[in-house]
This record gives structure tokens, C-alpha cells and sequence, in this order.
């Protein structure tokens, strides 16, 4: 029922754009550049955990303010972000910063600041589900990277909505789009439309939805979150979409797919990336049921699917259990898609698989599609989206082990240990390799063929997130703050919490 | 004539050497001291499911309580949970910023729990009695991953102390007789139930009760033979795990007790403060440990920290007395060990960090296991080693020193969550289902 009435809607809107609706008036095409700034998670399509700003610092110390340019509190517990466009800086976190004393308790926040100097901006600010815990976790905020273009940030809210937002925030005066946002005071978010994927699809988000939203042409594509229900056996909505596509103008749903089904392991909570393998424009998304999946991206027509767990993985909770899903991003680079599998950081450490797979296949392509593998010893559970950079893949785990790999054969040119869980992933610019860890360390390391370690600086809190670089500056988001390193900077020292 | 030579000659030879020897004990939370560290020799080094079992004993219901022994007895709790309770749910409410707040992983208050404290024969594994301490549905939820019955017992060689929490305080002699039964109230844990163990001073049985936010807690003395309560005092600190440590400094006894705002020293035969330093700012879940005059306390989560304060201070000691302090390698669970002259911080992945006791120096980092795994249990040493038991059963002997060696794992084929004691010339591990005497073959 609930489906019929938005195809309704979606058609009527869709003429009234067209011009052919009774009594609106066509609008014109918003005035943009060429190509709009974008900033999301990872490099634009492919995820590719790389940028080529130069000018970036190897050593800081947040502790005397050396090369710290500015710092901001974030909430309590922060996962999303940082991305950089149009001059402001972007995170996903908690409301236990309390930004607005008005607003107090539990909520999902992204918050918006200005590059230049670190002010405080705006945020957006969501009430949590009232289902509680098994759809919204307590404390997590909002753990979607956002993906900035142009005036526009689209993002996955804790509430399981798709929304996008308008990147000035009712700071310019101007409540753009729906104007029924619960929060209105001129620090708070301007949100244009949002998309109910509870109630739109039924999906049931295990724990939390937090797909980090990619968008190619004016389809925004992400993963739903939908998954098992709270005794971790059953799902309660197999027939609902594990992976979409929705219009970006329109906020309405292009296409959907539930091809994990009954499959899926615990929640769904990939993210999507876009590649062109041998001519073919492609879709790919990592499945809560440990498969990749290839789309056509403008109809969702399957290209091709590889099952990520090799044959005889079975799930068991604790170390024992070689079965595991996607949390990862995948990478598609080069006619290849390189991706890792893992788990709930919860469910401990345990034995995990890289692979580098053939993007130019079709079908079920887990036996003829896979080009190199590293797995059982030589490779542990990971929620880290790889770095790939003159024919090295850069791949961290969740042990705490980042590699450097031969791209062409996934032979181990150097290893490191970083002693402490990894949740972000390797960044590489620059010429180096940045990883922040559970410790609060970020490691730096020279990008190359042999293992040299620059630096090591400890961020106060746990790093949980990847760095994101803009203008010669070094976004490193901890646990509750952000940082902007630029070398020769030099700002207040960090008093201790 | 001839008799008398007789007799003294029977004498010299008969008296058993049992009778001048004391008993080996392992008698409260991380065994003498509660240090986790025994001077035992003999102990054994390699096991498995077919190999250095003396006996394994099913033990009914889940504990994650550890053992404790004296000479041949042991002693452990256990909650066997029962059936669901219409209506029933947590009695404990706990308030956030004023809001109710119902933790997101909190179970096991909507049915009935029965409590019990068990004795074994050391040399057997037979049950010699069990007695049901409390029944019923418990005041508030525990963690999923947690267990009611999560205190370690202690004991004196004559009587032995059980404590549940909110569920009551239970004192029995070695025949399984009930003396004395002691209620401190509900006191409410966030919903994740308890961590701390009752500590045993002289005559006094003290338990530290942190509880929520703080208004409520308090530690309080009971006289260990009659169960009245010597003595109690207030605590300005929200909700701990942590059990309390005793060390000797400035010519007396000191009772160390670790906490998120402040860690605090108690005189333990008065419950009166002698001292207290800023607090650990995370969940003071792990124990502090002592190397000399120094006591060590660790937190993990959310934010890493391992600090020493010098013991014998008075009053403030946050500028005076804090030696050194480290921000990584530490657990959000399990316990640090000191053991000759290094301290070693585990993380909840079982990676060591060794530092020097005194100076907080490093010796090294990121000592692993070879395999991926998770721990709850607190490491122990002995003979030159450290034991790390993860949730999969397996046991790694670590080397101690200021160099990260591993010299054996040892697999058992049931998770352990327990700490072991070690006592008899043999190691006690509990399992999920079943406790475990390891000795050499």
C-alpha cells in the first residue's frame, strides 16, 4: 500500500517537473559549475581511499598546538566523517557536545563548520527512534559520511531516513524545501526532502542505518541497513531492499534490491561505489550476506555477484567463526573491485578475506572472478575500505595490521602493527600513508614499495574515522574532536578533557 | 626401658609433614594480595582437553566468578536461571541527564535467578554441598555478555563469603551452614550488573557498593563473623566494577579503591578516606595492582588510561603523588598484572604492553597472541609466566620480562570468561560448563 502511494506521487511530481502538471510552473535547472565540488567517503566514484592534495603535514602534536591549526569538540562518540566542500567541514556524531543547550538527550547529529577557521556553523539535528535499540542504537549518532555536492549534502539519518540538506543550514535565512523540520532555530539543519525507508520499504535496520550515500548523476545510491531482528535469528523484512537508488531531485525511489533476502548474516551496513569496468558502468554494493553485488545503475538490472566467504565459512560467534559479512566499502579501480569482509567490531577479532576481483564478468562470478585472495591466516576481519596508490593496495584490519600489497598479485611488499584496533581506513596522499587506530594514534607512513614509518602522533581519543584532505590541510576526526593540521599552524594547546 | 625407647623412636618417625605445612589457598579475588601472582613452583605448564586434567567437574547454571581455594577446599557462585515471570522487569531505574535510561544489552530481569555458592573436594572435583543463597527475579537486568554471579567469594579458612550485589551478602562455614546473611539494598549498576569482590581485612569484610551516578554509593565494613556492619561510607562516584586493592604504606594498611571521578584510599579497619587522587574519567572496571608502594590503576573505555599513585599520602594527592601515567594498551575488562618489577597492561584482544613498574617506562608494545581473540578473564602469573585464558578456551603462557615471547598455548575446548586461581600446584579454570584442575602429569 504504502509503496503504491509513492510511485502515485513520485509520477505526479515527475510531470509537474516536465511541465505538464496543472498549475506549477517548470524549474529551471539549478545554476552550477561544470562539475560541482563534491566530498563523500573516499575519492569520487570509486572509493578509492586516495587524494592528490599536496602540501600535507607528517608530524603534528595536539598536545602544544604544533601544526594544529584549529580544533572543535564533536559529540561523545563520533564515526562519520570528516568530508570538506564548499569551505565547511562536514562530521556525523551524538548530541552529547550539546551544541544547543534547547536541544538535550539522545540524539543523531551532523554537524557543519567552516573551514577557515573551525567556527561552528550549523547542525543538523534527529530525535531518536522511538523502537529504541534494535533499529537505533543509544549514543551512536549518526554514523552516515555524508556526501556534499554543490549546495546539497545527502546523508543517512539515524531515524533510517535518506535526507538531503541544504549545506548553508537555516543559517541563510532561507528554510529551503519541506519546512517541517523539528528543530528551526538558525543553527539548526535545512532539510529539503527526506526518504523513509521504514516506511516507505519496510526495511528493518539492525542496531542502526548508516549507509554513507554516493551519488552519480542524480541517483543516490546507498545500502538500507536492513537486517536481523534483536534475538539476532530471524529478519524480520527479507522482502525488503537491502540496496537503492533514489532520485536526488525528487527524493523518490529510482530502483530497489533485496538480493541478500534471507541471506543476510546481521545488518547491511556497506556503502556503495561506482566504476566503468571494460565500458560497463557499474554499481557495487557490499551485501550483509557477504556477497558483492554489480548493478546497472540506472535500472538496477544485476551485472554480476561473488560470494565473498570461500566455500566451507561458517558463522560462529567468537575467533572460531570464518563466516562473516560486508561492512567495508568496495574499491573499483581498474577493471577490479577489491574488497574485504568482517565483522560488528563487537563480535571480537577473527579470521577474515581480501579479494581482488574481475569486474568484467557476469553472473555469479565467485569462481572465474576472482583474480587474488588473501585470507584465513594471512588476512583478519575488516571494516576498512582499501587505499590503492601506484600499484600498491593499502589494507588495514580490525587486528590492527596494515599491509601494503602487490595491486597486481596481492603479494605482501611490508607490514605493519599499529597494537590497537583499526576501524577507519589507510588514507593516502601526499606521498603517505595515514591511519588513526582505537589508541588515538594516527601512524604515518611513507607510500612506496618499502615500510617506512615517518611519524606516530596520539590524537588524546580513539580514532575511529579516515582523514580527509582539502587545500594542504589534514582532517583527523577522534572519538569527540576535530582536528585541521596544516603545516607551519600553530594553535592552542589541547587542554586534558 | 624398652617401651620408652619405643615411643620416642615411633615418634621421630610418624608426624606427617601435612601438619606443619599450611594449606594452599587461592582464597579471594586474584588469589594472596590479590595480585594474581603466585610463588607456587611445580606448576604445570602444557594442557589440553586429554592432557594435565586432574578431574572436570560439570558445574551447573553460568558464573563468570572465579574459583578460590583453601587447601582442599573450593569454593564458587553460580546463577541458574529459571523461568520467565509474567510482569516482571528490572525494579532498578536509572536516570541520564533526568531521563530514564534502559541499557541496550541489559538482560535476565524478567525471570527467576537462583543463586548458589558450591563447595568441591580439591582432590575429587566431587560437589561436597550446594546451597541456594537467593531466589527469585533480580532487582536489575545484567550485561548479555556478563553473568549475576560475577563476584569471587572469599574466605578466612573458616568461613566463606558469597556476594550477589542487590541479591545480598552470604557468609557460610566450610560445611555449607548459613551464619550470617547481610541485604545492602538495591543498588543499581546501569543495568549491567556487578563486577566487585567483597575484600577481607582482619576481622573486617568490606565491599565496595558504587552505584549510577554516584548519589548513592558508599563502601561499607561488616564485622566477617557476626555480619554487623562496623562501619560505612559515602563515595562521590558514579557506578565501578572494579574490586578494591589493600597495600601497605606509611606503616599501615591501605584499602585502594578505583573509581571514574576519584580513586580513593580507605583505612579498612575504619572505612575512614586517607587520601584520594582525580579519577580515571572512564568505567573503573579492571582492578588496581600494587608494585611496591605503588598502585597501579587502568581503565579502557571510553577513553584508555593506566596511572600509579604512591600509596601513604594524605588528603589531595592529584599534584603530589602520581608517579606516572600511560593512555594506551589497556582493557575495558580485564585486570593489569605486576609481576617482578614490570606491569603489564592486557587489552581485551590480549595484547601486552610491559612497563617498568617504577617509572612507567616502556619495554614494549603489542605483544600479541598468535591467533585472534577476545578475553575477559584477567591474566595470572607464575614461574617466570604469564597465563592469558581467552573466551575460546585456549591459554597462552606468556614469558615474563621485558621481551614478549610466547611459550605454549593450551587449548581447552569450552570459552572461559573466569579468572583462574592457582593454588595446590595446580590451576583452577573455570569454563563455561565445567570446572577444570590442571596439574602437571
Amino acid at each position: 500500500m504504502k509503496r503504491l502511494a509513492s510511485l502515485y506521487s513520485a509520477l505526479v511530481l515527475a510531470a509537474a517537473v516536465a511541465g505538464g502538471g496543472p498549475g506549477l510552473r517548470p524549474q529551471p535547472a539549478p545554476v552550477q559549475a561544470a562539475e560541482p565540488e563534491r566530498a563523500l567517503f573516499g575519492a569520487y566514484p570509486s572509493r578509492n581511499m586516495v587524494s592528490d592534495v599536496t602540501g600535507l603535514p607528517t608530524k603534528w602534536d595536539v598536545k602544544t598546538g604544533a601544526n594544529v591549526k584549529w580544533s572543535q569538540p564533536a559529540g561523545s562518540q563520533t564515526y562519520a566523517g570528516p568530508v570538506v566542500a564548499g569551505g565547511k567541514v562536514f562530521l556525523g556524531t551524538n548530541n552529547e557536545g550539546v551544541r544547543n543547550p534547547k536541544i538535550k538527550g539522545d540524539k543523531g547529529v551532523v554537524m557543519a563548520f567552516r573551514a577557515s577557521d573551525g567556527e561552528f556553523l550549523w547542525q543538523m539535528v534527529t530525535d531518536k527512534l522511538p523502537s529504541g535499540r534494535v533499529n537505533d542504537w543509544p549514543q551512536q549518532g549518526v554514523c552516515s559520511t555524508p556526501f556534499v555536492e554543490g549546495n546539497r549534502l545527502y546523508y543517512t539519518s539515524n531515524q533510517a531516513r535518506i535526507v538531503a540538506l541544504d549545506t548553508e543550514g537555516l543559517k541563510d535565512g532561507k528554510n529551503d524545501g519541506i519546512t517541517t523540520e523539528k528543530y528551526k532555530d538558525d543553527t539548526d539543519g535545512d532539510v529539503i526532502w527526506e526518504f523513509d525507508m521504514m516506511g516507505e520499504l519496510d526495511v528493518f535496520p539492525h542496531n542502526l542505518a548508516a549507509s554513507s550515500p554516493i551519488v552519480v548523476d542524480d541517483l543516490i545510491y546507498v545500502t538500507t541497513g536492513n537486517g536481523v531482528d534483536e534475538g539476532h535469528v530471524n529478519i524480520p523484512s527479507p522482502r525488503a531492499p537491502s540496496f537503492i537508488a533514489i532520485n536526488k531531485n525528487t527524493g523518490k525511489l529510482a530502483w530497489e534490491s533485496a538480493e541478500p533476502g534471507e541471506h543476510i548474516i546481521h545488518g547491511n551496513w556497506s556503502n556503495a561505489s561506482y566504476g566503468v569496468a571494460k565500458g560497463v558502468p557499474q554499481v557495487v554494493f557490499g551485501g550483509g550476506d557477504g556477497w558483492v553485488y554489480s548493478f546497472e545503475p540506472k535500472t538496477g538490472k544485476l551485472l554480476w555477484k561473488f560470494d565473498a566467504n570461500p566455500k566451507g565459512s561458517v558463522y560462529a560467534l567468537g575467533a572460531r567463526g570464518t563466516k562473516n559479512d560486508i561492512i567495508a566499502t568496495p574499491v573499483i579501480l581498474e577493471d577490479h573491485v577489491y574488497i574485504g569482509v568482517g565483522q560488528d567490531p563487537e563480535h571480537g577479532e577473527g579470521v577474515g578475506n581480501l579479494w581482488a576481483i574481475d569486474a568484467t564478468q557476469s553472473g555469479d562470478v565467485t569462481a572465474k572472478g576472482q583474480v587474488w585472495h588473501r585470507g584465513g591466516e594471512d588476512f583478519r576481519r575488516t571494516i576498512s575500505t582499501v587505499a590503492i596508490k601506484d600499484g600498491i593496495v593499502y589494507a588495514s584490519n580490525l587486528s590492527g595490521f596494515l599491509y601494503a600489497l602487490d595491486q597486481k598479485t596481492g603479494q605482501v611488499l611490508w607490514q605493519h602493527d599499529m597494537f590497537a584496533a583499526v576501524w577507519g581506513s589507510p588514507f593516502v596522499a601526499d606521498g603517505k600513508v595515514y591511519l588513526g587506530d582505537e589508541d588515538g594514534d594516527v601512524t604515518v607512513l611513507k607510500a612506496g614499495r618499502t615500510k617506512q614509518v615517518l611519524a606516530e602522533m596520539n590524537m588524546g581519543n580513539a580514532v575511529y574515522t579516515t582523514p580527509y584532505a582539502k587545500d594542504g590541510i589534514l582532517y583527523v576526526l577522534s572519538r569527540n574532536r576535530l582536528f585541521a593540521i596544516q603545516e607551519g599552524a600553530k594553535g592552542a594547546p589541547l587542554k586534558e578533557d | 626401658m624398652k617401651h620408652a625407647v619405643l615411643t620416642l623412636a615411633a615418634a621421630a618417625v610418624i608426624v606427617p609433614a601435612s601438619l606443619h605445612a599450611e594449606p594452599a589457598t587461592w582464597a579471594q579475588w586474584r588469589g594472596p594480595d590479590g595480585q594474581g601472582v603466585s610463588q607456587e613452583s611445580g606448576l604445570p605448564s602444557e594442557w589440553g582437553e586429554s592432557a594435565g586434567v586432574r578431574w572436570k567437574t560439570p558445574i551447573p547454571g553460568r558464573g563468570h566468578s572465579q574459583p578460590i581455594v583453601w587447601g582442599d577446599r573450593i569454593f564458587l557462585t553460580t546463577d541458574i536461571e529459571g523461568d520467565e515471570v509474567a510482569g516482571a522487569k528490572a525494579q532498578a531505574r536509572h536516570l541520564i541527564d533526568g531521563k530514564d535510561f534502559v541499557h541496550p544489552d541489559g538482560v535476565g530481569a524478567d525471570r527467576k535467578h537462583t543463586y548458589e555458592v558450591l563447595a568441591l573436594d580439591a582432590k575429587s572435583g566431587k560437589v561436597l554441598w550446594e546451597r541456594v543463597a537467593w531466589e527469585g527475579v533480580p532487582y536489575d537486568t545484567r550485561h548479555k555478555r556478563g553473568a549475576y554471579a560475577a563476584a569471587t567469594p572469599v574466605s578466612d579458612g573458616k568461613m566463606v563469603w558469597a556476594y550477589f550485589g542487590s541479591e545480598g551478602l552470604y557468609a557460610y562455614d566450610f560445611d555449607g551452614k548459613q551464619v550470617w546473611k547481610a541485604a545492602l539494598g538495591g543498588i543499581a549498576t546501569m543495568g549491567v550488573g556487578i563486577g566487585t569482590s567483597p575484600v577481607l581485612h582482619e576481622n573486617v569484610l568490606i565491599v565496595q557498593a558504587d552505584e549510577d551516578n554516584g548519589d548513592k554509593s558508599f563502601i561499607v565494613g561488616f564485622d566477617k563473623k557476626t555480619g554487623k556492619e562496623l562501619w560505612r561510607t559515602p563515595r562521590a562516584v558514579q557506578v565501578s566494577w572494579a574490586t578494591p586493592v589493600l597495600v601497605k604504606a606509611a606503616g599501615r594498611d591501605e584499602l585502594v579503591t578505583s573509581g571514574t571521578e576519584w580513586v580513593i584510599a580507605y583505612d579498612p579497619r575504619t572505612g575512614k578516606e586517607l587520601w584520594k587522587a582525580k579519577g580515571l574519567d572512564s568505567n573503573a572496571v579492571p582492578s588496581p595492582v600494587v608494585a611496591g608502594d605503588l598502585v597501579i590503576l587502568s581503565a579502557g573505555y571510553p577513553a584508555k588510561l593506566a596511572m600509579a599513585i604512591r600509596a601513604g599520602g594524605s588528603g589531595d594527592v592529584t599534584e603530589s603523588r602520581v608517579v606516572w601515567k600511560f593512555t594506551k594498551g589497556t582493557a575495558y575488562v580485564p585486570s593489569p598484572i605486576a609481576y617482578q618489577g614490570h606491569v603489564y597492561l592486557v587489552t581485551d584482544k590480549g595484547l601486552l604492553t610491559c612497563l617498568d613498574a617504577k617509572t612507567g617506562e616502556v619495554k614494549y608494545e603489542g605483544g600479541r597472541v598468535p591467533v585472534p581473540a577476545t578475553f575477559m578473564a584477567s591474566p595470572v602469573a607464575y614461574d617466570g609466566k604469564i597465563l592469558l585464558l581467552s573466551e575460546d578456551g585456549d591459554g597462552f603462557l606468556i614469558k615474563a620480562g621485558a621481551v614478549h615471547e610466547i611459550l605454549k598455548t593450551n587449548s581447552l575446548k569450552e570459552p572461559v570468561h573466569a579468572s583462574p586461581a592457582i593454588a595446590g600446584g595446580s590451576l583452577y579454570i573455570r569454563g563455561e560448563k565445567h570446572l577444570y584442575r590442571i596439574s602437571k602429569s
